[in-house]
This record gives C-alpha cells, structure tokens and sequence, in this order.
C-alpha cells in the first residue's frame, strides 16, 4: 500500500507543480513505483512539465464520471518506467470532482503504487479540498516571500483542521546572496513562522524555467544545484537522513575552495 | 444578439427567459451558464425567479445541474417556473423567442458549424457537423466533430474527427502542429521533439491503412 502525498502551498506560482514533477521522477529512479496526479482541473499544468500532454486520452474527470478505468488515464512517462501521470481535465473547473470521488480514487490507485503525489491547486477553495482529500500527508512549498509565507501559514492551518497533521516544508526559490544582504527573509524567519519541520532547500535556478519549457525534469541534470537538492529531498521522503544545508557554500567547487583557504567569509 | 453564444438571458414579463443552444454538448452550456448567471449575481439574488429555458429539451438532471447553477452562483432561493407546472420531461418553448433561435442557428444535420475567434485552452467545440474554425485552436483547446474539421489557422491543440467512428473524415488546418489528431478511434500524437524549422504549409490529416498520416494539401 502506498501513501499518498498531497503538494501544496495556498499561493500560486511557488512551485508546487515543478516539485511535484522532480520529486515524483527522483523516487521513480530510485526504483519506487510512482503516480503523480494533476488536481488543478480547467489549468492542467503537471502534463506539459513533465512533456506528456500528447499522450493524454483521457483525464480524471472521465474517471471519475466513468467513462474509463483508472488505469486507461493514466499516461506512462516517457523516460522512466513506473512513473505515471493522471492528467487533469482542461475544459473541465474544480466542481468536476468531489472530495469523497478523490478519496475513493486514492485508495483505489494507491494499491498499485509506492507513491502518490499530488499537485494541488493554487487556493484554498474546492479543488484544494479535492487535493487534500485523498492524501495521507502533506507538502508545503513556499517561497520566501512575505505574501507565499502568509499564504503557507494559512494553508498549514487548513491541513491541521483537515486532520492532515505535521506537514513538511520546502523552501524554494532561495537566493543566498541576497539572504546575506539581508535583502532576503531567511530559512530561521521562515521557520519561525511556520514552525513545521523542513524538508528542503531549492536554491533559485534558472535552469528551471529552461527544464520546464522543455519538458524535462531538473532532476535529470546533474549539475543543477536545483536538481540535486530535489533528489535530497526525494531521498529524504525514503528515510535517508541527508543534512539540510543552509547557505551556498557547499555547492560551488569554488566555495569549497574559498573554504579550503580560508577565504570564504560567511 | 450574439449568435455565438451557446446561452443566452432574455428577461420578458417579470421573468427571465433562458434560451440555450441545442447543438452544443450541455457542459459547455452549464459553463456559460454559470458565467451568465455569475456575472447577473446582482441582479438575480434575492428573488423567487420566474424562468423559463427554452431551445433545448433538458432531461431531469440536466435541468437539476441548472437550477443548482443559479442557487449556487446566483444567491438565487427560489426558481418558479409559472409557465410550465414545473415538468421536468416538458418543457414548452417561448412561440417567438425559440423560432428567432432556430432561424439564426439553422443547425440542419448537412451544414458546417463555424466558430468564429480564437479557441483557447480549455474551450471545446463540438458538434454532430463538421466544424469550421476560422482562428486558432491553442494547446488545451479541444475540437471534436463527427464528421471533417477545418482549421483556417493555426491547430496546436486536440482535433478529434469522425468521432462516432467515421474513418474517411479528414483533418485540415493551415498550420498544422497539434498536440494530438484523432480520427475515429485511431489517435496520433506529436513528436517529443519539435521541429522547429517546420514549413507552414496548408496540411491534411487522415486514414491510411489505419494509421493517421498528414500531407501538404498539395500532394493529397
């Protein structure tokens, strides 16, 4: 039986659908059987992320109304074997689902996968109660900004009223040469707030929005800084206990030199 | 009156007459119907509203989904319908408002329907005819016909022919980039990789020997 985890935020555009998709592809390759679904109906993103949105045929409203099976909507990937999608509806709105539909789905997918992530709409309305209904746990994705952590303390509070408790944060976007300016909140004022316990880190990358229009995961590429703190924390989900760097310096061959003289100052 | 719209409001008397496109799949109704009703918020709230929908039969849940739409979206607490003892099998047409909408939709079996604008993700067009667009058809927008669809534009999104299974439907767009071409219940899909360099030429898409091929217009 596998669990199901449900990635939130409350404020839209912080990232959870390119968590969702590296994370889900991450797990797929560490050997997991993983199913990513679409929750956010009439603005399907999730597809075009991942580069399957030609391969839809049908979508979870036609599961849900019973035009088809389950498993005849969802779409293999492409790259790797047992990483699926079930795609959102896109001429469909969030009233197209019910809460309880989503739950007996879940249940009913979660026999056959490891994992279930969930990509949950922006918002606090019916297609975030669609998102959380079937989910076993939950991920907060913020930014740190004032307004995506406002949002996120918001959105924690709905989970807790939801009996999704101890929800697990990632902090994206993260710049930490502004942080060090100042110029930037930084993780221990994130947290202060939230005080959730933190899951990771993703430095702000623009290789992002290059991999996204692409179709292709950051996860895949190496020597994105971005991609390996999503394969941290998808290890992270497995158990494995990977330390939560706070600040740059490790991840630049010409930090660890700075450091190796002496020279870096932070 | 926009001939476009699948759903339009007429008020007459102290009621609202509801007049609703009988060619278009009823989701696209409850969408616009929704937005209508959504947008008249003021305007309805508050009132047992006398209505009346007219233009198309609605079965029972068909009727419910609307009603539900107005209640909902609308603050509406009660909807009356005085001219009609609220059957839900029957419903009588309005004399002169339903044959302005048949003359102005003639939607006969034999000809086209043509959608006039830009199709934009999410919007879908459907109908028993072929379809004409006259426009673009963007990623996420859907046109599904049971016969032969004709894009005077650009198709980026899903075009579905035949869909009752007629195999000799075609697909013709003046650029032709789909995301996905279905013709009957045979599907092709984009290539992974796009082509960048790709010539715009017209293109047709259609059944050979059980596969979908799409040809320059000149060499079909």
């Amino acid at each position: 039986m596998g669990e199901v985890y449900v990635i939130t935020s409350g404020k839209g555009g912080v990232g959870k659908t390119t968590t969702t998709a590296n994370v889900g592809t991450y797990l797929s390759i560490l050997g997991k059987k993983v199913l990513l679904i679409d929750a956010d109906i009439g603005l399907r993103n999730l597809d075009v992320v991942m580069g399957l949105e030609n391969r839809i045929v049908f979508d979870i409203v036609d599961v849900v109304e019973g035009r088809c099976k389950p498993k005849q909507a969802l779409v293999k990937d492409k790259r790797f074997d047992g990483l699926y999608l079930l795609p959102a509806a896109q001429s469909k709105d969030k009233t197209a689902v019910s809460p309880e539909q989503m739950k007996s789905l879940c249940d009913e997918l979660k026999k056959d996968f490891d994992f279930i992530l969930i990509d949950c709409p922006a918002g606090i309305e019916q297609g975030f109660k669609n998102a959380i209904a079937g989910a076993d746990k939950a991920i907060v994705v913020t930014t740190p900004e004032v307004s995506a952590v406002r949002d996120a303390d918001r959105i924690i509070g709905l989970l807790e009223a939801y009996e999704l408790h101890n929800p697990k944060l990632i902090i994206n976007r993260i710049r930490f040469d502004m942080v060090k300016r100042g110029d930037m909140m930084d993780i221990d004022d994130i947290l202060e707030i939230l005080s959730i316990s933190l899951l990771g880190i993703i430095p702000d990358d623009e290789k992002i929005i290059i991999s996204t229009n692409k179709g292709e995961p950051i996860v895949t590429d190496e020597k994105s800084r971005a991609g390996q703190e999503y394969r941290n924390i998808a290890r992270r989900i497995l158990g494995e206990d990977i330390p939560i760097i706070n600040s740059e310096e490790n991840l630049g061959f010409f930090g660890r030199i700075k450091r190796l003289f002496g020279l870096n100052n932070s | 009156m926009d001939l476009s719209e699948p759903v339009v409001l007429k008020g007459f008397g102290k009621g609202i007459a509801v007049i609703l496109d009988n060619s278009c799949d009823f989701d696209i109704i409850c969408d616009y119907f929704k937005q209508k009703v959504i947008n008249g918020k003021n305007f309805f709230s508050g009132y047992e509203i006398p209505i009346q929908f007219i233009g198309r039969r609605l079965n029972s849940y068909e009727l419910q989904k609307l009603i539900d739409i107005m209640k909902t979206f609308g603050g509406v607490h009660d909807i009356i319908f005085p001219w009609d003892e609220i059957s839900f099998h029957h419903l009588v047409p309005m004399s002169n408002e339903s044959e302005e909408k048949k003359n102005s939709f003639s939607t006969s079996s034999q000809d086209a329907k043509i959608y006039k604008g830009t199709l934009r993700s999410g919007q879908v067009v459907k109908s028993d005819t072929d379809i004409i667009i006259i426009g673009d058809v963007n990623p996420g927008a859907e046109v599904i016909s049971t016969n032969n669809i004709i894009v005077l534009g650009a198709l980026r999104g899903v075009a579905h022919a035949g869909i009752s299974g007629n195999k000799s439907a075609v697909v013709f767009a003046l650029e032709m980039n789909p995301v996905q071409i279905r013709i009957a219940n045979i599907i092709a899909r984009a290539p992974d990789e796009q082509n960048q360099e790709q010539e715009r030429v017209p293109e047709i898409a259609y059944i050979e020997d059980d596969t979908i091929v799409i040809k320059p217009v000149s060499q079909f």
